[in-house]
């Protein structure tokens, strides 16, 4: 067994541009994902965060390069269509728009669809839809109709959709883009259930610095090439490197940069909101009792 | 001045089926000419039903709406002429984009105004530069242009009608960072250049905290609160309670008070945030 679910070994892919040339759309990627992980992956746009999670699903085939899921490679051409769509079942993907991934017109239907299509067993079905919506936070909703519900509620139906194929990993491409506050924190907060109750390995692509410091790693893409690969904590000390991609960074630690920038000695390597506060106040505190 | 006045406005979807649904009640209130007016609400709470009345797209159950002081309905023949006057950027409007160059794609409003060869072009000119797109990328397909320079460039064909009052749906959603910024920045500059009235509707409380003099926030079809962004991003705990948000740098600055910070008057963007903290910490 191999250590990581997934693994890259320099991996490439090429796209075709309008002219019909061929492009390199990612190039030399190594990477390496561990069961239970919960990775971000920002970049700009056109920078091949959709093609890599493409990639990993096996909706797109590389031009070179390796992709090991669970230790078996992906790449060596001679897979079985059964064993493509294992993988498919195994690593499931939610896309941006929760429009253009309902199929059905009754909300457990839609989620009963994959495992439908597996040949599954009515009652086993039954079982897993039950489950899905329990997790998700939609139990209530078995017979509504899906494109009545909300974004973030449409969102979590296509999680759900997901989960009854019992994924070991979820690949999430800019889920959260087009919903509101509330739907927002709805579809985080359930990923992060996920992930945390369900060790399943979460790979989140974002725009929204906010989010990626939630992640365990952060992985970012430029022009097809993989430049970082850290913690949030380290990759967030680097906001110039980040402004310099043109993806900037949360307001909180925009605003602890430019208090150390005016000489503010904050201590540690805070990202989050709270973190941030937190260091401010350590630091008024020593300078209260250092003053008074 | 009010440049658009919404009177008692009542819409409701569907009506007389199963699924009627009141979309806005009794909706009153004002847009003020020359500022960025900003519409925050949930997904359903009747923004994009807002949106459709202010141009004329849909009608008024009941109510006025008002521009320049004029019910837009009162000649419905002449609905025409207030789509050109108050122009309305969708959205994901990259998606519409669908002649051979830019340039054509940007001039189709304009034509459709009737104007003539010479004036097209001046205006395709005019607005591919408040947008900042280069010249060169006019003659290209749309279909060659990044993410962001595509939605720009469908911006640029709302701005080359001349607009009095330009409405934006989500302008900057699922662009990264530094494309969103280029989006404010095109706001901002439209605004400066043209002096017109511009209304965008957002879920980013960010940007809304950049680009906005006045908000409105809606509930559920009716106006919970309206007024200048100081005063709405203020109310933090009104619009938490809600479902809503506060930008990041305001819960962070509320935070740091509640924990017993002495700050007086509350930030909304990191630019104020940080004279106020370095006179706590310097």
């Amino acid at each position: 067994m191999d250590e990581y679910f997934i693994r890259t070994e320099h991996l490439c892919c090429n796209y075709r541009d309008e002219n019909g040339r061929e492009a390199p759309a990612l190039i030399d990627i190594n990477l390496k994902i561990k069961k239970g992980e919960y990775i971000a992956v920002i970049g700009r746009n056109g920078s091949g965060k959709s093609t890599l999670a493409k990639l990993l699903n096996m909706i797109l085939l590389p031009a070179s390069g390796k992709i090991y899921i669970d230790g078996k490679d992906m790449t060596s051409g001679n897979l079985s269509d059964d064993e493509i769509l294992d993988i498919r079942r195994r690593v499931g993907m939610v896309f941006q728009n929760p429009d253009n991934q309902i199929v059905a017109t009754i909300v457990e239907e839609d989620i009963a669809f994959g495992p439908e299509n597996l040949g599954i067993p009515t009652p086993e079905i039954r079982r897993r839809v039950d489950y899905a919506l329990e997790t998700v936070g939609m139990r209530g909703y078995e017979k509504h109709e899906p494109h009545r519900l909300s974004g973030g509620q449409k969102q979590r139906i296509a999680i759900a959709g997901v989960l009854a194929m019992q994924p070991e990993c979820i690949i999430l491409d800019e889920a959260t883009a087009m919903l509101d506050p509330r739907g927002r924190a709805e579809v985080i907060n359930t990923i992060e259930l996920l992930n945390r109750e369900r060790k399943i390995t979460v790979i989140m692509i974002t725009h929204h610095m906010n989010e990626a410091v939630r992640a365990d790693r952060v992985i970012v893409l430029s022009d097809g090439r993989l430049l970082r690969d850290y913690p949030p904590r380290q990759l967030f000390s680097e906001p110039d490197f980040l402004r310099r991609q043109g993806l900037g960074v949360p307001q909180s630690v925009e605003l602890i940069d430019e208090l150390r920038r005016q000489g503010i000695a904050l201590e540690g390597e805070p990202v989050t909101p709270e973190e941030c506060a937190g260091a401010i106040m350590k630091y008024l505190k020593q300078k209260k009792a250092h003053d008074g | 001045m009010a440049k658009i006045r919404l009177e008692k406005v009542n819409y409701t979807y569907s009506a007389g089926t199963p699924f009627e649904t009141r979309a806005l009640r009794d909706v009153e209130f004002e847009i003020k000419e020359g500022l960025v007016t900003g519409i925050i609400g949930h997904t359903g709470s009747g923004k994009s039903t807002m949106m459709m009345l202010l141009n004329g797209l849909e009608k008024p159950e009941s109510g006025r709406v008002l521009l320049d002081g004029a019910d837009i309905w009162e000649k419905p023949k002449e609905i025409s002429k207030v789509r050109f006057r108050v122009g309305l950027v969708m959205q994901y409007p990259e998606y519409q984009l669908f002649e051979e160059t830019v340039a054509k794609d940007i001039a189709f409003g304009p034509k459709n105004m009737g104007l003539t060869e010479d004036e097209i072009s001046a205006r395709v000119r005019e607005a591919a530069g408040i947008v900042g797109l280069d010249a060169g990328l006019l003659e290209k397909s749309p279909f060659e242009l990044s993410g962001g320079e595509k939605r720009r460039a469908a911006i640029a064909g709302i701005i080359a009608m001349k607009p009095e009052v330009l409405v934006l749906d989500e302008p900057a959603a699922g662009l990264d960072p530094a494309g969103r910024e280029r989006i404010l920045g095109t706001i901002q500059n439209f605004r400066a250049q043209t002096g017109a009235t511009v209304i965008i509707v957002s879920h980013s409380m960010e940007d809304m905290a950049e680009v906005c003099d006045e908000i409105v926030v809606l509930l559920e079809g009716r106006i919970l609160m309206s007024g200048s962004t100081r005063e709405i991003f203020s109310r933090a705990d009104e619009l938490r309670r809600v479902g809503l948000d506060v930008p990041e740098i305001t819960g962070l600055m509320l935070r740091l008070r509640d924990m017993g910070a002495e700050i007086d008057s509350i930030p909304f963007t990191v630019k104020d945030a940080l004279p106020k903290l370095m006179k706590l910490l310097k």
